[in-house]
């Protein structure tokens, strides 16, 4: 009980966020206003392997243990690959942002385009978020 | 026997959650420029390709390249609003690197 508190508690103070990637691309202020516009999208996240591992250390006896280390192995195993951030189970969450951005600026005239690849973290647990800042062009015309 | 079972339900249900997982890298989006023209005709193209590694062996080494010609022989007219998203599906023993580009294809009316 004790260590499921303690578990508890540092997972709970080490919540944070994490920054993959961000890329910033042409800013254009000579042709009217800028308006900010900003689309985001995110899907939960987690690491399988690493609650079995969390799990073997909170486990009393042996055998459990044993069990959650087997778990732990046989996840890693079916969840090969190269990984940004916790595994999601639905890769399809930031294929529609051109549309979203097109929503907020439906003249298409933007700039100042800020790709931002980010999560929020709480241990094994995230919400791995892609988001797009960038500005609307208002030409007044 | 109740810690062969115990470890199959718990193993069956780690599967059912965790066996089917993927990455998103990256996601860039690009070439907004100007304001749509008017009188033209536009439409969403979108292209896909994918790089099948097993055990580290990687087999289709020219996967962008296929996604970025495969989007240019949709439109030969000006392509806007490009996006492109490099995420990674994970399997058993072996993974797939996906490239997925998206854009606006305008061509002026006839």
């Amino acid at each position: 009980m004790y260590k499921l508190m303690l578990m508890s508690a540092i997972l709970l103070l080490g919540a944070c966020a994490r920054v993959d990637y961000v890329q910033l691309g042409d800013i254009d202020q000579s042709q009217g206003q800028l308006t900010p516009i900003s689309v985001k999208v995110s899907q939960f996240a987690i690491e399988m392997a690493a609650v079995a591992e969390v799990g073997r250390h909170v486990a009393t006896n042996s055998a459990a243990r044993s069990q959650s280390q087997e778990i732990r192995d046989l996840l890693a195993l079916i969840n090969m690959g190269p990984r940004t951030g916790n595994p999601v189970f639905d890769d399809t969450y930031a294929e529609n942002i051109l549309d979203q951005l097109y929503q907020q600026c439906p003249s298409g005239n933007i700039t100042g385009i800020r790709n931002i690849r980010e999560a929020k973290t709480y241990g094994p647990v995230s919400g791995e978020i892609v988001r797009i800042d960038a500005f609307c062009i208002q030409s007044g015309n | 026997m109740k810690r062969l079972i115990l470890t199959a339900v718990l193993s069956s249900l780690m599967l059912a959650l965790g066996g089917c997982t993927h990455s998103v890298h990256m996601v860039n989006t690009n070439g907004f420029g100007d304001v749509m023209p008017k009188g033209s005709t536009t439409q969403y193209i979108e292209a896909r390709s994918e790089q099948v590694v097993v055990f580290g062996f990687v087999f289709d080494v020219d996967y962008v390249d296929e996604a970025h010609t495969r989007l240019l022989n949709q439109c030969d007219g000006n392509i806007r609003a490009v996006s492109t998203q490099f995420s990674t599906s994970h399997g058993f023993l072996h993974w797939t690197n996906k490239i997925l580009m998206k854009g606006i294809c305008e061509q002026p009316s006839a």
